[in-house]
């Protein structure tokens, strides 16, 4: 580590007091205004596994059957967040279509024949019943559509936590880290300003006991008089 | 000599080379001795010895003292005089423009007389020119190519030790001023070259921007 760099960390961590107070006054001032301002999200969630009709099935070989199964996935994913699924689960629960396309996330899994869907809202009640028409609506339409179907792995739930009751420590961390890097830089401008103001001596005052004789840059200076 | 102020930075500059020569003739009176030999010394090429060297010897030959710079760099391209000079005696030193100041670099010496720099060759060199010059200033090669800053301090009366004030090579000065002192070498001070301007306004007590 060269001086420079060894004389900037010096300086940066030059008043401890500073950087503790804006550490805690940014922190503070974070864990505030988000408690203040924090709205919880929760989660319902529900794995299914796509099968194909039985009927089918024997008409193919356990690979086939398989990869139809897998084919489906991506069919379902689809349909699940189709205008007529969505509309069904509008008319049960009274929540408009473009909120849900926005609360809902359906996850196909690569490569298996399971999919995952979540719904995000400000209440653990009202995802759970949001759910619950998605899989009805849904089971509903792919009756309709002959030949796929699925079992529910996981029942419908939700979490009674919101998904997002960590934020503020990972905000209020932030903060903290906020503060100490403004601390240092403060430290390191009030310290450049007092060692040019007040330090008579570079090198940390080690020719301080010495007669010292400064001298300014010297490119500018003219001398009349001497003729060379 | 009339200080031609380009710039307040010139101003303080000459202003700051007299408060040297103030140093030294002070220490004159206090030991009650003549200070005939003053060498300069530095760490590093960065830290502008050869300026300081330079005006110190303009100074003193425009105060009427007969003076002379010897440069003890391996090239002496640094030194403002060099490309100025006049013609040669035989025995190396130059005429300068001015009167009272001669000059004389490494090159000639070795040119004239197949000089080499050691403790005795130097003492000898200065005692001949203390016969002719009242003032001799010896500009040396920085401290880390060779051993020439340190044999010239010991050598002559004094030495000052010149540092680029705004150098990053601190715990390298310390150790080369160390050193000297170790070696015995009569520092007079150190010349923090390239200095803040309120650095010397503050340790010259100078108040405002009008000077002299």
């Amino acid at each position: 580590m060269n001086e420079i760099s060894k004389k900037y960390i010096k300086l940066f961590f030059s008043r401890i007091w500073l950087l503790a107070l804006l550490m805690a006054v940014s922190a503070g001032a974070t864990y505030f205004a988000y408690k203040n301002s924090f709205e919880p999200i929760y989660e319902a969630r529900i794995k299914m596994m796509i099968a194909i009709n039985d009927k089918y099935a024997n008409e193919v070989n356990i690979f086939d059957s398989i990869r139809s199964s897998q084919m489906a996935v991506v069919d379902v994913s689809q349909i699940a967040s189709s205008e007529e699924v969505l509309s069904g689960v509008e008319k049960e629960c009274g929540i408009s279509q473009h909120v849900l396309e926005n609360s809902i996330t359906i996850n196909a899994i690569p490569n298996s024949r399971i999919i995952e869907a979540s719904i995000q809202t400000y209440s653990p009640e009202l995802a759970l019943m949001l759910l619950q028409s998605l899989d009805k609506n849904l089971y509903a339409k792919l009756q309709e559509i002959d030949g796929i179907t699925y079992k529910v792995l996981n029942r419908p739930y939700a979490d009674a936590t919101p998904i997002n009751s960590n934020e503020y420590l990972i905000f209020t961390g932030l903060a903290v880290l906020g503060g100490i890097f403004l601390g240092g830089l403060i430290n390191i401008v009030i310290g450049e300003s007092v060692l040019v103001n007040k330090s008579i001596t570079p090198f940390d005052g080690f020719f301080e006991n010495e007669n010292i004789l400064p001298v300014p840059a010297s490119k500018k200076a003219k001398v009349e008089g001497v003729k060379l | 000599m009339r200080l031609n102020p380009v710039s307040d930075n010139s101003d303080l500059f000459l202003l700051s080379i007299r408060k040297i020569i103030n140093d030294i003739l002070l220490k004159e009176m206090k030991s009650m001795e003549d200070i005939n030999t003053i060498a300069l010394v530095s760490s590093f090429d960065e830290d502008g010895s050869g300026d300081i060297a330079d005006y110190i010897s303009y100074e003193f030959s425009d105060n009427g003292d007969k003076t002379i710079l010897i440069s003890l760099k391996e090239e002496s391209s640094g030194c403002n005089l060099k490309n100025k000079v006049r013609e040669a005696s035989a025995d190396g030193i130059i005429k300068t423009g001015n009167l009272n100041l001669d000059y004389l670099s490494l090159d000639n010496l070795k040119r004239t007389s197949e000089f080499v720099i050691n403790k005795e060759s130097v003492k000898s060199l200065l005692n001949k020119l203390k016969e002719k010059y009242k003032r001799i200033i010896i500009d040396t090669s920085p401290l880390e190519e060779n051993l020439s800053g340190f044999i010239a301090a010991i050598s002559a009366d004094g030495a000052y030790f010149v540092c680029n004030s705004k150098s990053n090579r601190g715990s390298m000065i310390h150790k080369y001023y160390s050193d000297l002192k170790d070696i015995g070498a009569n520092v007079f001070g150190v010349i923090f070259n390239n200095a803040g301007k309120r650095i010397v306004r503050k340790i010259y007590k100078m108040d405002g921007r009008k000077h002299g």
